[in-house]
């Protein structure tokens, strides 16, 4: 069990002035499953009346409008979290997880790689043990198979496009890694949150194995544990945006984001 | 009707002046025409209509209870009815309409059922059409012009009055209503069914209203007036689902609401039709309309389907190899009447590819035996001649499932033609229900 402390800061600059800048915003973290949310906090810059609401995924979220003209806009997010993955229960899955998503369709290139590989079905319904094991197989083989090359690849780039040009960044990992675990039958999610240390959000895959989700980081290959805070889950990238926005004004946008998240005493 | 179908020139040059067109698209450029209009209409006798009504409120009701159980607690995936991946990995189903109940349940309100009859008189639905239905002002309107060019026809011959419909609209809209205004909602004048929005604005006394005219604020759906904004309380829309919200759906679009879906979720909206109703018109969930009846109402259904095969199916699969070119071939991605193919009438090269691409993709195609529907007659100067005509009736779903007492009837330009579809450059005829 750990006690973790977060702020999440993100800041949009618009090239000229924009409005009714209408957004939905994923960037709370998520109790439930191993996590419970002690304190959490968004402040909106510049202040805006919020909604918060739900999305079909149970993740939260954060709606709001701003229609004066701006060029500007934050929103910053803190919390204290407790994780203890112990407490995880077991839960009934959506099927949706089960299939292909726009982002983790397949191709013949990757189905082949998986034979090869042996990611089959039977690998996945083998023995508890033979289960996990290749769970972190497939996790470490993307891991050594993928360059990490930021730029390289978009929020629009597809699981098989990414496992072609064998790189990419983060999310095109964890979406390798849930198309593959499907077409093995797997039911599997994308997850984009935050990890102890300082900088950008991650994104990591999980696999639904005897009634838990269990996540892997193919990018830094290595189980999920305590330090991992989940803020948006869903099928991949498409449903999981930290923010989403739509405006008046033809401008250019330059997004930044700057994460911390450190353990603390409980 | 022989004074009525005297009138066919000056019904079709009024129709003309209102405006009556249906726009298609054809190798990508839009043209708009008129729809032709033929006033020989489509004759239902009572005795044919009540069977009609009940069977076709019967399946409304089965759809509208397949939709809230598939996007809720999917019952009838886990008692094997409907296969999952089947449902689940539908196209229509959209992933961000989970666990939204819409006002009062209903997510069909205006359900467009295709039928077509057989030469024994027996009818068969063909699809069900449960997103944006469109036609319904076609026969109003003519109805309403052939009336001042023929009265007697209709002082005459018992014929069931259909102005209702504007009224019926109304009360379907006032039953979800959350609090505030009824808006029609537009994509706009391009909008291949416009003429159809306002019409209906007027008869349903909604607002007509497009992107622009509506925003979301608190969770809330507001119209921009002169006299101060007022709050929606339901939005019949006319603009398909991807477009309704550039924050849920696809970002690129300029047509929507911004933030529509956080007051739809907030339920302080209703949505008419609800988004995520692809999940049940789909060309393959068609297959399984008749067992949702049994399955939800523990009715034996009144209506049939066309004999369907699901090549997804082994069984049905080699029934489909062996009888390829006496099936009409349905492409499952495909709407309006395009990818629709008579196997038997393709070179049997182009057959054999699409026999290929049934085999190798069961699940994007269907097979349906060829239904020998009957012929109606069209007037033409030279003469009447037959054409191949088939039903799209309305069902509305307010505080209960009723059908209009009327509905499009289309044929099909050429003879021998069978696909009708108004974009397929057909004509239509007012549909007459009998008192008697």
């Amino acid at each position: 069990m750990k006690t973790l402390e977060y702020t999440f800061d993100t800041t949009i600059e618009f090239s000229g002035n924009v409005r009714e800048h209408a957004f939905v915003l994923r960037c709370l973290p998520r109790a439930g499953e191993g996590v419970t949310v002690l304190k959490s906090s968004l402040e909106m810059e510049p202040e805006l009346r919020l909604s918060w609401q739900h999305d079909s995924f149970g993740n939260e979220l954060a709606v709001g409008c701003a229609r004066e003209p701006h060029d500007r806009i934050g929103y910053h997010s803190r919390g204290v979290v407790r994780v203890d993955l112990s407490s995880n229960r077991a839960m009934l899955i959506h099927p949706l997880f089960k299939y292909p998503s726009p982002l983790t369709i397949i191709d013949d290139d990757m189905r082949a790689w998986m034979a090869e590989a042996g990611f089959n079905k039977e690998a996945f319904t083998a023995s508890t043990v033979a289960r996990f094991e290749a769970f972190e197989r497939l996790g470490k083989m993307i891991h050594e198979m993928m360059a990490y090359e930021p730029g390289t690849t978009s929020i629009a780039t597809t699981a098989a496009e990414a496992f072609a040009a064998r790189r990419g960044v983060c999310q095109d990992f964890a979406h390798i890694m849930v198309a593959v675990l499907r077409e093995a039958g797997v039911p599997a999610r994308y997850v984009s949150g935050l990890v102890v240390g300082e900088g950008t959000t991650h994104a990591w895959a999980q696999a639904y194995v005897d009634g838990r989700w269990h996540g892997y980081d193919p990018t830094r290959n290595t189980r999920v544990d305590e330090t991992y805070l989940p803020l948006a889950i869903g099928r991949d990238w498409s449903d999981c945006p930290v923010e989403r926005g739509s405006f008046w004004g033809l401008v250019d946008q330059t997004q930044t984001v700057f994460m911390t998240m450190k353990e603390v005493d409980a | 009707m022989q004074d009525l179908v005297a009138h066919t020139a000056r019904i079709n040059d009024q129709l003309a002046r209102y405006g009556v067109k249906f726009g298609i698209y054809k190798d990508g450029t839009f043209n708009e025409r008129l729809f032709p209009f033929d006033a020989i209409a489509r004759v239902i006798d009572a005795k044919d209509w009540a069977l009609l009504e009940q069977g076709l409120a019967q399946r409304v009701r089965a759809l509208n209870a397949f939709l809230a159980d598939i996007y809720g607690p999917r019952e009838i995936i886990q008692d094997g009815i409907v296969p999952e991946d089947f449902a689940i990995s539908s196209p229509g189903y959209l992933a961000p309409c989970v666990g939204i109940m819409p006002p009062k349940g209903i997510y069909s309100h205006i359900s467009g059922i295709d039928l077509v009859q057989a030469r024994d008189g027996s009818w068969y639905v063909l699809e069900d059409n449960l997103r944006i239905p469109s036609g319904a002002s076609y026969p109003l309107i003519s109805r309403d012009i052939c009336r001042r060019c023929s009265p007697e026809t209709f002082r005459n011959n018992d014929i069931v009055d259909n102005r209702n419909y504007g009224a019926m609209l109304r009360e379907v809209m006032d039953n979800v209503n959350r609090g505030g205004i009824n808006v029609i909602f537009t994509p706009g004048r391009y909008n291949a069914a416009y003429f159809e929005h306002s019409y209906l604005a007027e008869q349903a006394g909604a607002i007509l209203a497009e992107a622009g005219d509506l925003y979301v604020e608190d969770e809330r759906v507001y119209y921009k007036s002169f006299e101060g904004d007022q709050r929606v309380g339901a939005i019949y829309r006319r603009v398909s689902d991807e477009y309704m919200d550039p924050t849920c759906f696809l970002p690129e679009s300029v047509i929507g609401i911004p933030n529509l879906m956080s007051a739809y979720r907030a339920g302080n909206v209703a949505l008419l039709n609800a988004p995520g109703n692809g999940a049940a018109d789909d060309k393959g969930i068609y297959y399984f309309v008749p067992r949702m009846v049994e399955y939800y109402l523990d009715e034996k259904p009144l209506l049939h389907n066309a004999p369907t095969y699901l090549p997804m199916f082994d069984d049905d699969l080699a029934y489909v190899m062996d009888h390829f070119e006496d099936l009409v071939i349905k492409d499952t991605a495909e709407a309006g009447g395009y990818g629709v193919v008579f196997a038997g009438t393709l070179p049997s090269e182009a057959r054999e590819d699409l026999r290929d691409k049934v085999r190798t993709n069961p699940r994007r195609w269907i097979a349906q035996e060829i239904i020998d529907f009957c012929e109606l007659p069209v007037h033409l100067a030279e003469g009447d001649v037959p054409r191949k005509a088939d039903l799209r009736a309305f069902v509305l779903t307010g505080r209960e499932t009723r059908v209009w007492p009327s509905g499009l009837t289309r044929y099909s330009r050429e003879e021998g033609n069978a696909i009708v579809n108004s974009s397929q450059g057909g004509g239509f005829k007012d549909t007459w229900i009998l008192k008697s």
